[in-house]
Parts: structure tokens; C-alpha cells; sequence
């Protein structure tokens, strides 16, 4: 009895001891950080996550009192998860390209944002506000036709390349749910006599090549550059030129018959608590400085008309004369389409590329 | 089995009438016991009977890609799957991968196990130890080597040419055998562990009574030796089959994206499409076929060791 005494009481003053500092657990961060704000950034890690950390965090935190957290992942993963939590969400700011913005738009997931917020959008190019209010985009990018510099004699420089004898079955292409597969359906279908409201041909078209490789992001189809397998990559503008400074041999093309413009998006959803501290990080991400040191860590073209970029960076970024000859897409009739498009990709076109 | 080591299980299976009985009355009742197995239990209802059960929910709303009204409720996405052709050829990849995943680790396992088990005495364990390196370096580090391996431009393909097999780069990468060449790698150490077990179980006299007998040692693995290993060739069956079908990464990077299966059919599909109802209808249909091959591998199992 003495012995069950003994162990009730042990158990007693455990549990209270466990409970009791793991409510002074839960109790620090509000009493330590007393009227600090958090702020959770839902990105991409590698570059945008560094450029955020080294370009805006510090003096965004200094400003507004408040402390950055990020939500790390990709975009897909990203947007199912504020989807999934929809009014739960902690997600104060959401980074991605314009083509979930367009969905989220459309399911009432993403809010409109109070431009009296975002000074910064006053000098931002007309094309850089796809949304209709719903966010804005930082940063501008363009996809098209990266290739290996040492096997390729002949470089491709027009779309119509891919389909060469001595590249269609050296390729490496967007997955097939990847963002920029619809834009790659339309203009194949363009390519065999078609048009965005006539997509037979494209999926003809795109039936005939062999890609080698079908990847999300750039490192999966990179070791197969190196090893030869893959000669010709369809790819973004900055992804190439990163990899170029990782010393890889390749080189990139935009294609003459126009690459396609892609928006690096930012958009705060509804569920937000902080909508007014998201838009300050809005506008903290269009500043003129801000946009330059991205695009020079990433080649990513700014937004705004204020910044003007190094000789050097500019002729590696969607700036400047590159501006001329890049295609946009109809984001939201694409998005109305995307499931259907995805389907007839992977009933029509997967069969002939398994 | 000797009159000791018979007492001794059968002392450890049933326990005397006596102990049985203290240990009822002692302070722990079956009531309390119960207790315990709460915490598991809510964690198990939690986080695998609720997000499964939310799943198949799911999977009977209408995909986007089925002109359905809204609020509709039913199993459309189930006979839009079976009917259109592309599903299908997933399904039956996937059940072909597996096929020969289980086929060939089971066949390279057991012989490796044996021998394991034969010479245990020489440092066979630091030999096991090695054999596990894919486990403990996960599965995409071992993936990510095979890439390189595998490529038109690797190793494989050069070995291949320096030895006047073919005269061109074959196409490994991007297949199905790819697929299954990484993956048996991965799951042979499991199955390995597994079939040593079972062996190590077999009684040795066994063994001597079959030689005392005049047994060759051929008659001897297939009347004492293998019978006596099977619950372990099965048990491996299954981990080998489960870790197979549930595989992610070796197809999603040594299939080049074409050869999808159908754990990459389902990422591609919440990922890509953002379709939540055609992507759950998808892991159901995935549960349903792995389910039915493990229970009935382990009714051969249950029916195996009856029979004993």
C-alpha cells in the first residue's frame, strides 16, 4: 500500500510537473515576444526562400515589429494545403506562379488587396497586376528552350525545334500537370493547325515526340543533361542560368516564335489574420531595391518600372528587349480548362510517350 | 522436440491454471489493460481511420473531369476509371511491378539469407549490416544512384558496349525495368532479415535426423530446410510486396515521368490538377488491391503454419 502511495503520488507530481511546463511551454513565445506579430510566408525554398531571408526579412522585421516564419514546399503541395484548411489557414502571404491565383480566385480563397497598402504598385508595370487586385506579381519569367551546349551543333530556336529528328527523343519536358503544360499544348497545337479552342492537333503533335524526361523542377532532369540522355530541356529563363553559374553546360533560348511569360505571384489568402501586415510584406517584395537584388541572385525579371538592372543580369532576365517577344496566356480560361486539358494529356498523349 | 524445450513453450504459451489466475487478480485487471491500448487506438482513429475514412468520402464526389451536378454523390469516378483505358494500363503496371519486385527479391534473398545463416559463425552479421545500407540511406539516395548508374551515358550502359552486348545505349532509365531494379535493391535487405529469421528457427537436429536418415543435402533443403522457412519466405513476400506498391520515389524518377504507377497517378492528380475526388478514388482502388493481395498472403501464411 505504502509502495502504491508512493507510485500515486510520483505519477501525481509527474503529471502535474509535465503539464505544468508544457503550459509554460505553450505561455513563453507570448510573454517573451510580447506585442511581436508573426507573419507566415508560404514559398519555394532554395533561392526565393534565401533572397526573401537576405533581401527583405531583416528590414521588414526591424519596420513592422513583427517575425517571418516560412511554410516551405512546393507550390502544388503549398496550395492543396491552404485549399485543405481553407478558413484555418495560417497562411498570410502565398508565393506562386499566376496559375493557382487564377483557381483560388475562383473558389474564394484568395482575398483582394487594398492597393492604398501597396504604394509600390503605383510603379509597376501594366502587365504585372494579372489578377485583378487578387495579389500582384514580383517577378517575371519565361519559359522556353534550354539546351547542352557541348552536344547540341545545332541549337533549337524555335518551338518547332523540339520536334527535329535529333531532339524529340532527347527532350526533357514540364510534367504533365506541370503549369505551363496547357501553354505547351496550345502552341503545339498551333504548330499542327489548331488554336487554343482547337487542341486536337496539339496532343497529335505532342504525341509525336519522346521526351526522355518529364519533371517538376529542374534538378530531376539535370543529371541526365550531364550524362548526355537529355540534349533539349523546355524550361524557365532563371532555372538556366542558375544552373549556367552551377557550371552545367547549358545555354537558353528564347524561342523566336515567343516564349511563354510566367508571373512569380504573391496573394494573401482570406483566411488571414494579418491582411494589413501581409500587404506591407507585398509591398516590401515590389521595392525597387528589393526587386534588383532578386534579380540578381536570381535572374528573376522585376516588376517594377523603377528598377533598372545590370547590363549583365538584364540580358539573363525577362527584362529589357525580352519583353518584346514573350507570349501571356489567358490565365483564368486555362484555368477553367486545366482539369480537362490535364485529362485528354494523360488519355491521349501519356499512352504514345509510355 | 525435446521434452524440455516442449515444457518450456508450452509453459510460455498457456500458463498454469495458478499464475493465470494471480495474474488476473493482481493489480492490473483485463479492464485496466484495456486501458493501455487507448492512446494507440486514438492515435490510430486519428490519424489513419479518420483521413481514411475522409478519403473514400472523397473518392465518391465528382471529379472535375465528369460533368456531374454539383452535390453530386455517387461512384461515377469508380466506373470512369474502369472504363477508360489509360487507368487501366496503370493499374495493371503497377501490379506487374510489384509482381516482379516480389519474384526477384524473394529469389536473391533467400539464397543470400541461406548462406548468411550457414556461415553465422564468420561475421555474417557484419555482412547483413552492409546489405542494410539501403535502409538506413533511404530510398532516394539508392534511387538517385541508380539514375546515374542507369543513364543512356552511365556506367551500365558503357559496361554493356565494352563488352560487345549491344553496340548502342539501351534505354534503361524510363522503363519498367529500372523500376523494379531499384526497388528489388531496396527491399532485399528486409527480405533478407526476414527469411534469416525463419531459418534461424529451423531446429538444427532436424536437419541431423534428416542426414542420420540418408537424406542428400538437396533432399534435405526441399523436405526439412524450405518447408520449415516458408512462414519467413512469406512473411517477406509481403513487406517486399507493401513496401513495392507503396513505392513513390523510384517510379517518379526512374520512370521518366511516363510510366506512371499508381502512387505517382495520385500525386500527379492532387499536385498537378488540384482533382482531390479522382485522386482519392485512385488511393482507394490502390488500398483495395493492396489489401487483397496481403490478406491473402497472409491466409497462405495462417494456412501454412496450421499445417504445421
Amino acid at each position: 500500500m505504502a509502495t502504491n502511495k508512493t507510485r500515486r503520488s510520483f505519477l501525481k507530481t509527474g503529471a502535474a510537473g509535465v503539464i505544468g511546463a508544457g503550459a509554460g511551454a505553450f505561455a513563453a513565445p507570448s510573454i517573451v515576444l510580447g506585442q511581436t506579430r508573426t507573419l507566415t510566408i508560404s514559398t519555394w525554398g532554395g533561392d526565393t526562400e534565401k533572397a526573401i531571408k537576405s533581401f527583405v526579412l531583416p528590414k521588414f522585421e526591424k519596420e513592422h515589429k513583427a517575425k517571418l516564419v516560412f511554410d516551405i514546399g512546393s507550390m502544388g503541395a503549398r496550395y492543396n494545403k491552404i485549399r485543405a484548411q481553407k478558413g484555418l489557414s495560417t497562411v498570410d502571404v502565398f508565393f506562386s506562379t499566376d496559375e493557382p491565383v487564377y483557381n483560388g480566385m475562383r473558389t474564394g480563397l484568395f482575398a483582394e488587396v487594398n492597393k492604398g497598402n501597396i504604394p509600390n504598385m503605383a510603379d509597376l508595370h501594366d502587365w504585372a497586376t494579372p489578377t485583378d487586385g487578387f495579389g500582384v506579381g514580383y517577378g517575371l519569367i519565361t519559359f522556353g528552350l534550354a539546351y547542352h551546349t557541348g552536344l547540341v551543333k545545332n541549337p533549337p530556336t524555335k518551338w518547332a525545334d523540339m520536334w527535329r529528328k535529333d531532339i524529340r527523343s532527347k527532350l526533357a519536358l514540364p510534367a504533365l500537370f506541370h503549369s505551363l503544360m496547357p501553354a505547351l499544348l496550345i502552341r503545339s497545337a498551333e504548330l499542327g493547325g489548331g488554336s487554343a479552342s482547337n487542341l486536337a492537333p496539339g496532343l497529335a503533335q505532342l504525341s509525336k515526340l519522346k521526351p526522355k524526361k518529364l519533371s517538376y523542377f529542374w534538378t530531376a532532369w539535370a543529371p541526365l543533361l550531364k550524362s548526355g540522355d537529355v540534349h533539349v530541356a523546355a524550361d524557365f529563363d532563371y532555372y538556366i542560368e542558375g544552373m549556367k553559374d552551377k557550371g552545367y553546360p547549358v545555354a537558353w533560348n528564347n524561342p523566336t516564335d515567343k516564349g511563354f511569360a510566367t508571373y512569380q505571384h504573391l496573394s494573401i489568402p482570406k483566411a488571414s489574420k494579418n491582411k494589413g501586415l501581409a500587404e506591407a510584406f507585398l509591398n516590401a517584395m515590389l521595392d525597387p531595391g528589393v526587386q534588383e537584388a532578386i534579380a540578381n541572385k536570381t535572374y528573376q525579371g522585376p516588376t517594377n518600372k523603377k528598377v533598372k538592372l545590370k547590363p549583365a543580369v538584364a540580358a539573363r532576365s525577362t527584362y529589357g528587349d525580352r519583353l518584346k517577344n514573350i507570349r501571356f496566356f489567358d490565365g483564368r480560361s486555362i484555368d477553367k480548362k486545366r482539369v480537362a486539358i490535364s485529362e485528354m494529356l494523360k488519355t491521349k498523349v501519356l499512352p504514345n510517350w509510355s | 522436440m525435446t521434452e524440455s524445450t516442449a515444457k518450456l513453450a508450452s509453459a510460455i504459451s498457456k500458463p498454469s491454471g495458478r499464475r493465470w489466475r494471480r495474474r488476473r487478480s493482481g493489480t492490473w485487471g483485463t479492464g485496466q489493460a484495456r486501458l493501455l491500448l487507448l492512446p494507440a487506438l486514438a492515435f490510430l482513429t486519428l490519424f489513419l481511420v479518420l483521413p481514411l475514412g475522409i478519403t473514400l468520402y472523397n473518392s465518391f464526389l465528382a471529379s472535375p473531369v465528369l460533368a456531374k451536378p454539383d452535390g453530386y454523390f455517387g461512384a461515377a469516378n469508380y466506373v470512369y476509371i474502369s472504363g477508360t483505358g489509360i487507368y487501366i494500363d496503370i493499374i495493371i503496371r503497377t501490379l506487374r511491378i510489384c509482381a516482379f519486385v516480389v519474384i526477384f527479391t524473394i529469389l536473391f534473398s533467400y539464397p543470400t539469407a541461406f548462406i548468411f545463416r550457414r556461415y553465422a559463425r564468420l561475421g555474417s552479421g557484419s555482412a547483413i549490416l552492409i546489405l542494410s545500407f539501403p535502409m538506413l540511406a533511404g530510398p532516394l539516395v539508392v534511387v538517385l544512384g541508380w539514375m546515374i548508374l542507369l543513364a543512356d551515358g552511365g556506367p551500365v550502359n558503357s559496361w554493356l558496349m565494352w563488352l560487345g552486348i549491344t553496340s548502342s545505349p539501351i534505354e534503361i532509365l524510363r522503363s519498367e525495368a529500372a523500376i523494379i531494379i531499384a526497388l528489388v535493391q531496396f527491399t532485399l535487405p528486409f527480405a533478407v532479415l526476414n527469411i534469416f529469421n525463419a531459418l534461424s528457427q529451423v531446429e538444427h537436429h532436424l536437419i541431423e535426423a534428416a542426414r542420420s536418415l540418408g537424406a542428400s543435402p538437396l533432399r534435405r533443403f526441399w523436405h526439412v530446410i524450405l518447408p520449415l522457412s516458408l512462414p519467413g519466405v512469406l512473411s517477406a513476400a509481403v513487406i517486399t510486396f507493401s513496401l513495392a506498391i507503396s513505392s513513390f520515389i523510384a517510379p517518379a524518377y526512374l520512370g521518366g515521368g511516363t510510366k506512371l504507377v499508381m502512387t505517382t497517378l495520385i500525386s500527379e492528380t492532387i499536385l498537378g490538377s488540384y482533382d482531390l475526388a479522382m485522386a482519392s478514388t485512385i488511393a482507394v482502388v490502390l488500398l483495395v488491391f493492396s489489401l487483397t493481395v496481403v490478406i491473402a498472403m497472409n491466409s497462405a501464411l495462417t494456412r501454412h503454419a496450421a499445417r504445421r
